[in-house]
């Protein structure tokens, strides 16, 4: 380093954590039909990614195979050159979890930490910005069961974000919204990708959705992704 | 006899400690019996605690010892064998309550045990209870105590959403494995206190008490600990004053809080 205080322009800049998620070549075969086949994406840190389809085109199935819960006959998914592992992806499933189990949306909040090292007074605070985040603290007391559909998502996405999650997977959130929630939620979307450089799938039918973000969108047709 | 110098003597004194401490703990069990859909699960296991006893009385054991071993094996083998058969839970623990039972009554016939001896086990006995027993129930109660508190998180994503709870880091299947390990013991412990036909009144009543009025899952857990306690020491005093079985005593007095729970509830949203 020089003594003037200048830059050293022979320093090289600092670097950002690879965070590309790479998939490749994923077949996954469910009810003896292959339902992907030979599926590949490419993200950078910061992407957004519509997947669209028809029902039982394979959605939700590709989300699945690419958060592991599901063992491809062949292919494979990294998260920066590596396989991806929870908690690095958020997940927020389509329709409604947790049925009627009292539990309050700060709870639902607090599952996103549990994977991280954190003291009592670091958990309580990285719900709470979250929270903030999405604009949902006001919620932090009701039961998640009571809160609108629009309230549940932001509450999840909050999930996610107290998990510290770099890629967040998204089946059908705006399903069975309301034109309001529908627009606050994807906003909401467009902004954490924005601010946050959050690596953002989003499996949906919903052509407001398509209207709304303007991400690239891969349609999934006989198993496979067609940009 | 009047209930306080009725405490002052040793086996009720044991039974009122260890029937406290089984409804501060139990009832957590009960929680997840309930939210994990383990009910059937609940049937294996007090079928399986009956083939330990019968195994127990065949060779001069302690029941508890071998019912608990029975019930262990059953629910660590549960999971293998339903993802290698490719049945669901439920099949598998139908599948083998009646294998235990069958094995329960060749040990009765082969081992030439009393039958009734064996089926003592269905009514329980908390005045029966020895001091080892007492240290057993209070040791199970304080470690599944720790565990909720310990994992109460986990636990709520378990809860909430299997897929949601692995991909925020949760080893569910290990989870699991540890949710069935502490219900599977507090299967055992129930019967040996108050026996098969009446543990869902520690086990469950408190537990649907709590779920009827919690609005977290903490405060499920945490109700259906008080709601076991009130249960426990209500349905024991009543038994003492108007002479019952302390087991028919806890569980009218769990059959009245349900009822008065959901009342309370209709109230305060009215």
């Amino acid at each position: 380093m020089r003594g003037d205080g200048a830059p050293d322009a022979a320093l090289p800049a600092p670097t950002q954590p690879d965070r590309t998620l790479r998939v490749d070549d994923l077949w996954v075969r469910r009810g003896g039909r292959e339902v992907l086949r030979g599926v590949s994406l490419e993200l950078a840190a910061g992407d957004g990614l519509l997947i669209t389809g028809a029902n039982g085109a394979g959605k939700t199935t590709l989300l699945r195979a690419i958060l592991g819960f599901l063992t491809p006959q062949r292919g494979a998914v990294t998260l920066g050159g590596r396989r991806l592992r929870s908690p690095a992806a958020g997940y927020v499933p389509q329709g409604s979890p947790a049925g009627d189990l009292p539990i309050a949306a700060a709870e639902v909040v607090a599952i996103g930490t549990v994977a991280r090292r954190l003291s009592a007074a670091e958990r309580r605070r990285a719900v709470a910005a979250a929270m903030d985040d999405t604009e949902c603290r006001h919620l932090r007391r009701r039961r998640y069961a009571e809160l609108s559909g629009g309230e549940r998502q932001r509450v999840s996405l909050a999930r996610c974000l107290a998990q510290d999650a770099r890629l967040l997977l998204l089946d059908e959130p705006t399903a069975a919204l309301d034109a309001t929630a529908r627009t606050g939620v994807l906003e909401l979307l467009e902004r954490l990708r924005e601010r946050r450089r959050l690596t953002i799938l989003m499996a949906s039918h919903d052509a407001a959705a398509r209207a709304r973000v303007s991400w690239p969108v891969c349609d999934l047709r006989d198993g496979r992704a067609w940009a | 006899m009047n209930p306080f110098e009725a405490i002052s003597v040793a086996p009720i004194a044991r039974g009122l400690a260890a029937v406290l401490i089984a409804g501060a703990s139990l009832p957590l069990a009960g929680v997840l019996v309930l939210r994990l859909e383990l009910v059937t699960l609940r049937f294996t296991l007090m079928h399986g605690a009956l083939l330990g006893a019968a195994a127990a009385l065949a060779v001069g054991v302690d029941p508890l010892v071998l019912g608990l071993a029975v019930d262990l094996v059953l629910v660590m083998t549960l999971a293998p064998i339903a993802k290698a058969a490719g049945l669901r839970m439920g099949y598998v623990s139908a599948f083998l309550m009646v294998i235990a039972i069958g094995a329960a009554a060749a040990v009765i016939y082969r081992a030439e045990v009393p039958a009734p001896a064996v089926f003592a086990v269905l009514w329980g006995d908390l005045f029966a209870l020895s001091r080892a027993d007492l240290i057993a129930v209070a040791v199970f109660g304080a470690a599944l105590a720790a565990f909720v508190a310990v994992a109460h998180r986990r636990i709520a994503a378990l809860l909430f959403d299997r897929e949601v709870a692995a991909s925020s880091g949760v080893a569910v299947a290990r989870m699991r494995a540890a949710v069935m390990l502490a219900v599977g013991c507090a299967v055992a412990f129930a019967m040996k206190l108050i026996g098969a036909l009446l543990l869902d009144a520690i086990l469950l009543l408190p537990a649907i008490t709590a779920a009827a009025l919690a609005r977290s899952v903490r405060g499920m857990f945490l109700l259906a600990a008080a709601a076991g306690v009130a249960v426990a020491a209500a349905g024991f005093a009543v038994a003492l004053v108007v002479d019952l079985p302390a087991s028919a005593g806890v569980t009218l007095a769990a059959a009245l809080l349900l009822p008065a729970a959901i009342a309370a509830r209709r109230r305060s949203r009215a």
